[in-house]
């Protein structure tokens, strides 16, 4: 925007300025050495023209000056206050030096005249009513740089004052203890503006050094209007003021007392503050600090698994790298180190050390983790030995070093975070000096690191919320899988009508049901529940599935099916797991049941012609529990004649274990109502009956045991 | 769940209270497995207020029962409440692991033998 051009007009503003107050002094010079004689050797009107001249370009070069000093919105606001006040006052002088020159060329009367003195009256009171008004506007500005209500009021008050000081300017009342009132009310709202300079501090040093600078240069230009005025000047000034009622003073004067306290004012907090305002600059750069880190949190991380980890990687290391650099300059420290270790307590992260010998970061640390030595003491014991060997590139004289371990912060996420307190590393700082690190560095620090943990696990976050989401997907490939291994039984065989159920728990369950077509009239259903549930259930089941499919196809009979079976969950399953299983066998043509019981629940019965649901009980261990030999002696095959309309009921423990908000079960006895309650009817409406008692019982408590239910009928 | 350790002789006692299920099944572990690094050769499980166990509650002491019989020990458990002593019942437990109705005749049957 200020180009060359515009430092040629500033250089020329100054030249030509100083070129009108050479010829001024020239003159001079040639007569006497005497300042007051100066406007003798001179014709009124020549020296007027110059010192005109001279003046306006001196505000020319001082406004160019100013508008070349970058300036932001606060010292800007000072700036119009100053170039307001010097622009009114130069333009009074201007037109009054001019006056005389301009009076000569158009052929007036130098003497006071009527003209010329209303024309000179007008100059002053326009000259002195802008410079009220432009003091005033840029004062308010200054106070209100943020807006507090008391304030507002307290401005208010002060322009309602200037109000009634303009009334009392304007006419020439006589009224005793008026002026003295106005004066103590004034002096006070002036106390009360000269205090409002916050502005001040919003300074930083550059800024402070461009404002003092530039108030030198106009004290400089005032005084040099001072000698010019002492000179000759102000005689013919003060002949001004004489012409002006001395009541119309009253506003101007006030406005420019006050705008001149302010100003200096200004100036003495400026220069008070200078000494401090690096601080609130470093505050400034500290507040920078966490913005870096936070935009460095805000960067999302997305794509494929092996893209993300190696993204990751990146972005970690970005983040400690800004994280060590920020700890680093923000203290001052001379030196130090950042130490990323990974789960297992191995060295992971990048070369984030200053100062020291990458070699030794390990070595230090050992001895900090030792924790038998306060890190200072470590570190001068280390450094005396490094001293010999010379081999570090900072020779501490003595040190004072502060560590920080930082943790991962604890969150409410449940897993691993909740449980585990991950270390990730260690920060080492180090300075030359002692007690170089004070309490707002610390809490600086630590601020810091709060604010980089919290980036990462948020990105722990981030990788749990895409970890779940892979694991929900597998989980319905499982789901699918394990669906396939729960066979959809042929509702019809001979004269058995059947109806299955099956809920898991979860996704996956640990119950088993299957059927096997021996002949057209010999089916063998098998009911079996895996201990435990979920996912490691359900692979049980798979298994379960393999050794019972074989099993049958060998065409055993029903004990050895088991006792190979337990032999077989014995010797496949770990330890611990176990199943609970009932065969039944079942014989259309001679209307038998063959049932065998490895600890599972026994079978319901239910007697038509006796109309009595029993269960068929019977020893029996569940698989896997224990050895062959005391499983063989407890297994025992047991057989039962059926008639039409007999039913049996297969079922899994999570049916009469099954909880409402009471955390009462549905136990057995509710479980044989709702089959007596619809002994007559079909399987379906047997089974339908049976879910909806179960659902209207737990209502919307979760279940939490697989539910199976086979419900075989003969017709 | 809470689950108080104590020691007689060479009995490992535990006493159980709340629901054995499979989170919980974990802790019991760990217990048993204490008592049996210290050396103890039986373990009685005092049920009086187990409320409930679940299949992977009972398969921790299934997972141990090799262990114990190896060392000519046993597992009994004393004082179970009826839900629990059913679901022992029904997967044949009482079969292979002593069941009592107190403590002192857990004891007594462990001395016995």
């Amino acid at each position: 925007m200020f180009g060359k051009e515009f430092n040629i007009s500033l250089a020329l503003s100054f030249l030509i300025a100083s070129l009108c107050f050479f010829a001024l002094f020239m003159a001079q010079s040639a007569n006497s050495f005497e300042w007051s004689n100066i406007a003798l050797s001179l014709d009124s009107w020549e020296s007027g023209t110059c010192l005109s001249l001279g003046y306006l370009f001196a505000y020319l070069g001082i406004a160019s000056l100013m508008a070349r000093i970058e300036f932001d919105s606060v010292n800007q606001l000072f700036g119009y206050l100053i170039l307001g006040g010097l622009c009114c006052f130069s333009l009074l002088f201007i037109f009054y030096e001019a006056k005389n020159s301009l009076f000569v060329l158009i052929g007036l009367d130098q003497t006071h005249d009527t003209i010329s003195s209303f024309f000179e009256k007008l100059i002053v009171t326009t000259s002195f009513f802008l410079f009220s008004l432009s003091s005033i506007l840029s004062i308010k500005k200054l106070v209100f740089i943020n807006r507090i209500r008391s304030e507002i009021a307290f401005w208010n008050v002060f322009e309602v004052f200037l109000l009634i000081l303009l009334f009392r300017s304007s006419l020439n009342l006589n009224i005793p203890a008026l002026d003295p009132c106005l004066l103590a009310f004034g002096t006070l709202i002036m106390a009360w503006l000269i205090t409002k300079v916050r502005w001040v501090a919003l300074l930083n040093q550059k800024k402070i050094l461009t404002l003092v600078f530039l108030l030198c240069i106009i004290g400089l230009f005032i005084s040099f209007l001072n000698v010019f005025s002492n000179a000759f000047i102000i005689k013919e000034y003060q002949d001004v003021f004489i012409l002006i009622d001395e009541f119309y003073l009253i506003f101007p004067t006030y406005i420019t007392i006050s705008a001149f306290t302010y100003v200096c004012f200004s100036f003495l907090a400026t220069l008070f503050n200078m000494p401090i305002s690096n601080v609130i600059e470093q505050k400034e750069h500290d507040i920078k600090g966490f913005k870096e880190l936070s935009s460095l949190m805000g960067q999302e991380i997305t794509g494929d698994s092996l893209l993300q980890s190696k993204k990751r990687q990146n972005w970690q290391n970005a983040l400690f790298d800004r994280l060590f650099d920020l700890c680093l300059k923000n203290t001052g420290a001379d030196g130090g180190f950042l130490y990323i270790e990974d789960n297992s307590g191995k060295y992971k992260g990048g070369p984030f050390y200053k100062g020291v010998n990458e070699n030794k970061i390990l070595d230090i640390l050992a001895l900090f983790k030792q924790d038998v030595l306060r890190f200072e003491e470590i570190y001068e014991a280390k450094l005396k030995q490094d001293h010999r060997k010379s081999k570090m590139p900072f020779q501490f004289e003595s040190l004072y070093a502060h560590s920080l371990e930082f943790k991962s912060a604890p969150s409410k996420v449940k897993g691993r975070f909740a449980e585990n307190k991950k270390q990730l590393g260690y920060l080492f700082l180090f300075k030359k000096y002692p007690n170089g690190f004070d309490q707002y560095m610390l809490r600086l620090l630590r601020a810091y690191i709060k604010q980089a943990l919290i980036a990462i696990h948020n990105a722990e976050r981030l990788d749990y919320v895409i970890e779940s989401d892979r694991l929900r997907n597998e989980m319905k490939i499982a789901q699918k899988i394990q669906n396939k291994l729960i066979p959809e039984l042929t509702k019809e065989m001979g004269h058995l009508k059947v109806s299955t159920y099956y809920q898991p728990a979860s996704e996956v369950g640990g119950d088993y049901f299957d059927c096997i077509y021996k002949a057209p009239n010999k089916q063998l259903f098998v009911i079996a529940d895996v201990s435990g549930k979920g996912i490691n259930a359900a692979f049980h089941v798979a298994k379960m599935k393999g050794i019972f499919q074989s099993l049958t196809a060998m065409d055993l009979d029903l004990e050895k099916i088991l006792n190979h079976c337990n032999n077989s969950v014995k010797a496949c399953f770990e330890k611990g797991v176990f199943i609970s299983l009932i065969i039944l066998d079942v014989d259309q043509k001679k209307r038998t049941l063959n049932w065998a019981r490895a600890g599972h629940c026994p079978i319901l019965f239910w007697d038509d012609a006796k109309q009595k649901l029993s269960e068929l009980e019977g020893p029996g261990i569940g698989l896997g529990i224990t050895n062959e030999v005391l499983f063989k002696k407890s297994s025992k095959v047991q057989s039962k004649q059926y008639q039409e309309n007999d039913f049996f009921v297969l079922y899994t423990d999570g049916v009469i274990e099954a909880r409402n908000n009471k955390k009462e079960e549905f136990g057995l006895q509710r479980l044989k109502n709702s089959l007596i309650k619809n002994k007559d009817k079909n399987v379906e409406i047997l089974k339908m009956g049976l879910i909806e008692d179960l659902n209207n019982f737990r209502k919307d408590e979760t279940i939490f045991d697989d539910l199976s239910v086979i419900i075989i009928k003969s017709e | 769940m809470k689950i108080k350790s104590e020691n007689i002789e060479n009995i490992g006692v535990l006493r159980l209270e709340g629901e054995l299920d499979a989170s919980t099944a974990i802790d019991v572990d760990k217990a048993i497995k204490l008592h049996l690094e210290k050396g103890k050769k039986h373990l009685i499980i005092d049920g009086a207020k187990l409320d409930y166990i679940s299949s992977a509650g009972i398969g921790v002491f299934v997972a141990y029962l090799e262990a114990v019989q190896e060392n000519n020990g046993k597992i009994a458990f004393c004082a179970l409440t009826p839900s629990v002593l059913s679901v022992f019942q029904m997967l044949g437990i009482d079969q292979i692991m002593t069941i009592v109705d107190d403590e002192q005749s857990a004891k007594t049957n462990l001395f016995e033998s």
